[in-house]
């Protein structure tokens, strides 16, 4: 009995055959992919350099160390039980070095170690992927600490390498050229923007299920709910964007850009104090009150702004906004005095929409308890001022708003310098400064006509905040530094309310009205001390890349960080009338699938069948037409025998059509011509081709 | 069968005839979308739990960057779907030659792999079950054969069954596979196993073997009619001298019959003790013929007589294959 099938001479040796090659889970991952993977761990952890602690980075470069020789096939791998107890004294020292166990930093710092660890056991093709999903865990916690758009480039470089080194892992042997996996990587990227693009923007948002907040512990930056003239001179000189603003329509000018922080009541005879974080005072004001007082803050035809702040984190809990604001779009708590908190400290950029209004009257009525607070001074301090406001007073027959321009006064035409090294003042500090030396910034001037005024019982206080703004022109948004630190004084009238006083403007009235910045550009004074990177704000060039960086990372944290619920909601607003969860999830469906029709539609032409000649597709199609009549063609058989396999079915003329046709076709692949020969048989073939499949159509249907 | 296996049992059988509908046997076969089946694969379910835990925590931390970590790593899934299946599309696969082996060892299928379309395909690995899978890389203008084995059990038909054709290319998170049936038939050959030599009737010693050219040269003998001409040695003729016949020497005449009824014990020691003679006489190049009561091989020697003799032993008493004469 012989065998149909072909096969080869048998080795007649029992037990010959070579044992099978090893098994595919089991493949050692090419060596190629060790290099990508490194090189991915090694580029996602960059970010956190700066974040855990210096011991952790010198042992994560020993394992990178390890692993190197390990490959170059010089040490071996460290044993289990030398890892894990690697792994447990880390998680010894960690606990001695961080406070906190439960921190952010600690948990950051315990993934890194991991992370690095795995490398000393990587063997098989699962650990690299226990490698590549760590990685994703670390790029995530490096945007916990920042978020600007440098983190554009990481988030960019360290997409591609650990899809590199996913690619690298999964190939063959044969194929290990490092620019191929690259490319490969590269592609798959790009593929994917498109449709990770579509999920950006239409995948729904929602807020937190939980909130959890960075609990990043820094310092406090910029103002606080104390004031010394100390703290606004250090302020002064600090180098820091505190907000940005971006105006929706009008803007108001510089001079009445007063961006209202905090107000400080109380007075020490140094210190200012806020008292509208002392939880008593809050419950005082009740919130109806402070609702009516709201509403009625605006009278018809007075201007209104709209603006957005991006704020930077402050560790703090007040928000600034546009003397006199309205309303905020963030879950605020109003003050008594209009300004602004919220709950919990700002840890990281958060960005809100405000409506403000200048020069309306605000609290034409005001509440007896905070007017005796807004009056009080500390006893046996500035005895001098002291009895020189109530000379004064005294001339103008108690009158006070005159009282008032004529103190403002005092400092337009005694000799008053601004400078922010005016040296230390003693205990009398209003006293010297008045009398003696002169010589101050807005700090002493607000503390000193707040105290002048409260001698002649007006109540009155000290407002902190921000003023004025760097305009940055490419963008059109303002950048508000921290040393554009303002402070000024609001003094209540009967029929006026608070009514802002700014005793700066009286003895600089540029600082008001061109800002801190042009201002200490243009002073050759060696008493106003010179910005830290002044050189790059003097350079024209220097200056155009500070301004473009700020502009790019202005937008980048408005459109892409900060793109929550409600900038979602404004987009569909603007493209529907009726915006709803389901036309968004439908908007997000039909873009993926779009693109991946588009993708789909790609490999299909890059992948589509070879070349068949045009003379073997028409066969193919006679062949499919007598295939579906007669019975399919089988892969080994020749035409002559499919011929002889459908003689006994087919009809007479289909026969000899088809007879025809091979001839033909034979003669034309098997048989070459010259070129006017072939010309003529691929007609022939061609016509009696179409006459065939006409035929046995035209009886079909 | 206990209920649980009855119950899989079922399963497994219905499934099957589910295969056997969507993916007809066939001695060729080209892979699309009929014959793919596609899922995420173990590591693919990882990733995607990871994912989610990226984005539950970017969600909570309120964090924008995090998010969109996790929105592009979900396109690359979503676009890895569509790489993965087009690298196992267009694949075709059929038998190329197979290795009969003896029971306890291996028999070797060598399936060969080629390409309609214009692109390659990599990292695609095959094999008879999960656990036992060859890689290979097809390009697009050769073929590339696999080889794989299979243990031996029991001698006769090695049916295998469907072939498993599986890739995770390019990130290894989605896999496609297809279960191929190409009508593999292997041949097992009985274990060789020692026993008294079964020898059947003795040969003719009369009967002369023209065997062609067996054995060594052993000189020349003066022409007689009937020796057959292609045995003469023509040079002679050229050189001027009469007619010579070329003679050799032929090992060991005495071939013998090896006879299955000759052979002592169960069918099978009698099927594995022949095994053995047959391999035995190959070595000693001794002419054997084969006497299986209804099937008889005539003495001859050779790789092929001895190929088509185990053969025979193997597939005693089986029902030959379709396609089979």
């Amino acid at each position: 009995m012989r065998l149909a099938n072909p096969r080869l001479k048998a080795r007649f040796k029992v037990g010959s055959k070579a044992r099978p090659t090893v098994l595919v889970g089991d493949f050692q991952s090419p060596r190629i992919s060790f290099i990508w993977v490194t090189l991915a761990q090694i580029v996602c952890t960059l970010p956190h350099l700066l974040n855990v602690p210096f011991w952790v980075i010198v042992l994560c470069c020993i394992c990178v160390f390890w692993r190197v020789m390990v490959f170059q096939g010089r040490w071996r791998y460290p044993k289990k039980y030398w890892r894990y107890s690697f792994v447990i004294l880390s998680i010894f020292f960690l606990m001695l070095y961080f406070p906190v166990i439960l921190s952010i930093e600690a948990a950051v710092s315990l993934l890194i170690i991991t992370y690095y660890m795995k490398l000393l056991e990587m063997f098989r093709l699962k650990d690299i992927y226990v490698i590549l999903v760590l990685s994703y865990f670390v790029i995530a916690s490096a945007f916990l600490f920042r978020e600007d758009i440098v983190m554009l480039v990481y988030f960019c470089a360290s997409f591609v390498l650990t899809t590199v080194a996913l690619v690298s892992a999964n190939r063959t042997e044969s194929k290990l050229k490092s620019g191929g996996n690259f490319r490969l990587g590269v592609t798959l990227c790009l593929q994917a923007l498109p449709i990770g693009l579509c999920l950006f923007v239409f995948f729904p948002r929602f807020g937190p299920f939980w909130s959890l907040d960075v609990q990043n512990g820094g310092p406090s930056v910029g103002i606080s709910d104390t004031m010394s003239p100390a703290d606004i001179a250090e302020l002064g000189a600090t180098e820091g964007v505190a907000f940005r603003v971006e105006f929706e329509g009008a803007q108001p000018s510089i001079q009445d850009l007063y961006w209202r922080v905090l107000t400080l009541t109380d007075f020490d005879g140094q210190q200012w104090r806020s008292i509208f974080s002392d939880l008593q005072a809050q419950l005082y004001f009740s919130d109806p009150q402070l609702q009516s007082s709201l509403r009625s803050l605006v009278q018809p035809g007075q201007k209104v702004f709209d603006y957005r702040i991006s704020l930077e984190p402050t560790e703090q809990q007040w928000l600034p906004t546009l003397d006199t604001p309205m309303s905020v779009s963030e879950k605020t708590l109003v003050m008594p005095d209009y300004s602004r908190m919220v709950n919990a400290p700002i840890t990281s950029p958060k960005s809100y929409y405000a409506r403000s209004s200048i020069d309306s009257t605000v609290d034409s009525q005001i509440n007896p308890w905070l007017a005796d607070r807004s009056l009080q001074l500390p006893r046996g301090f500035n005895p001098l001022a002291r009895q020189f406001a109530i000379d004064e007073f005294g001339r103008v027959n108690g009158d006070k708003k005159l009282f008032i321009s004529n103190m403002m006064n005092l400092f337009l035409e005694s000799e008053f310098f601004y400078t922010l090294k005016p040296g230390t003042y003693g205990t009398h500090m209003i006293d010297e400064f008045l009398f003696e030396r002169r010589k101050g910034f807005c700090a002493h001037y607000a503390s000193s006509l707040a105290f002048l005024l409260r001698v002649v019982g007006i109540p009155s206080r000290v407002v902190i905040g921000y003023h004025g703004g760097e305009l940055n022109k490419l963008g059109g948004h303002m950048v508000i530094n921290q040393y554009d630190a303002h402070a000024w004084v609001e003094a209540w009238h009967a029929d006026e309310g608070w009514v802002r006083l700014d005793p700066t403007a009286m003895v600089v009235p540029w600082r008001v009205l061109i800002g801190v910045e042009e201002m200490m550009r243009q002073s050759s004074n060696s008493e106003v001390p010179s910005l830290q990177g002044s050189l790059l704000r003097n350079n024209v060039v220097g200056n155009g890349l500070r301004q473009f960086v700020d502009f790019a990372n202005y937008r980048w944290s408005k459109y892409v960080v900060n793109f929550d619920q409600d900038t979602q909601r404004n987009l569909m607003e603007k493209a529907f009338d009726e915006p709803s969860l389901t036309k968004l999830i439908s908007l997000m469906v039909m873009s993926i699938g779009a693109v991946l029709c588009a993708i789909a539609l790609a490999l299909l032409w890059q992948t589509r069948d070879r070349n068949r000649s045009q003379e073997d597709r028409i066969l193919f199609k006679v062949l499919g037409v007598l295939g579906q009549k007669y019975g399919v063609r089988q892969p080994a058989q020749t035409l002559e025998q499919y011929y002889h396999v459908i003689e006994t079915k087919a009809k007479q003329q289909e026969l000899a059509s088809f007879k025809r046709v091979i001839e033909l076709y034979q003669r034309l692949v098997y048989q070459p011509q010259n070129d006017a020969n072939t010309k003529i048989i691929r007609k022939a073939f061609q016509r009696e081709s179409h006459r065939l499949i006409r035929q046995l159509k035209h009886i079909f249907g | 069968m206990s209920n649980p296996q009855r119950l899989t049992h079922g399963l497994r059988r219905r499934f099957a005839l589910w295969l056997n509908r969507r993916i007809p046997a066939s001695d060729r076969l080209e892979l699309n979308h009929r014959s793919i089946f596609i899922l995420p694969s173990r590591e693919g379910v990882l990733f995607s739990i990871a994912l989610f835990a990226m984005f539950v925590g970017g969600v909570n931390y309120a964090n924008g960057l995090i998010l969109s970590l996790t929105y592009f790593l979900a396109a690359l899934a979503l676009v890895v779907i569509l790489q993965t299946y087009r690298n196992l599309s267009g694949l075709i696969l059929s038998l190329d030659t197979f290795e009969a082996g003896f029971v306890g060892d291996f028999v070797l299928y060598k399936i060969r792999l080629a390409t309609a379309k214009l692109k390659g395909h990599e990292s695609i690995e095959v094999g008879f079950d999960r656990s036992s899978l060859t890689m290979c890389a097809v390009e697009p203008d050769q073929a590339t054969t696999v080889q794989l084995f299979l243990p031996a059990h029991c001698r006769g038909w090695q049916k295998p069954g469907r072939l498993l054709v599986r890739t995770r290319f390019p990130l290894g998170l989605i896999q496609a596979w297809s279960w191929v049936d190409l009508r593999l038939a292997g041949v097992v050959f009985p274990a060789p196993v020692n026993g008294e030599k079964p020898m059947g009737k003795s040969a003719d010693t009369g009967e002369t073997q023209t065997l062609a050219s067996i054995g060594d040269f052993a000189g020349l003998n003066s022409y007689q009619t009937g020796d057959p001409l292609s045995r003469v040695y023509w040079k002679v003729l050229a050189r001027g001298l009469p007619l010579a016949t070329k003679t050799f020497e032929q090992p060991n005449q005495n071939g013998f019959w090896l006879s299955l009824a000759m052979a002592e014990g169960t069918l099978e020691t009698r099927l594995s003790v022949l095994t053995y003679w047959v391999l035995k006489c190959t070595e000693d190049q001794t002419p054997f013929g084969l006497d299986l009561g209804d099937q008889k091989i005539e003495l001859d020697q050779g790789v092929e007589h001895t190929q088509r003799c185990l053969e025979a032993l193997a597939l005693y008493g089986l029902m030959p294959m379709r396609g089979h004469v």
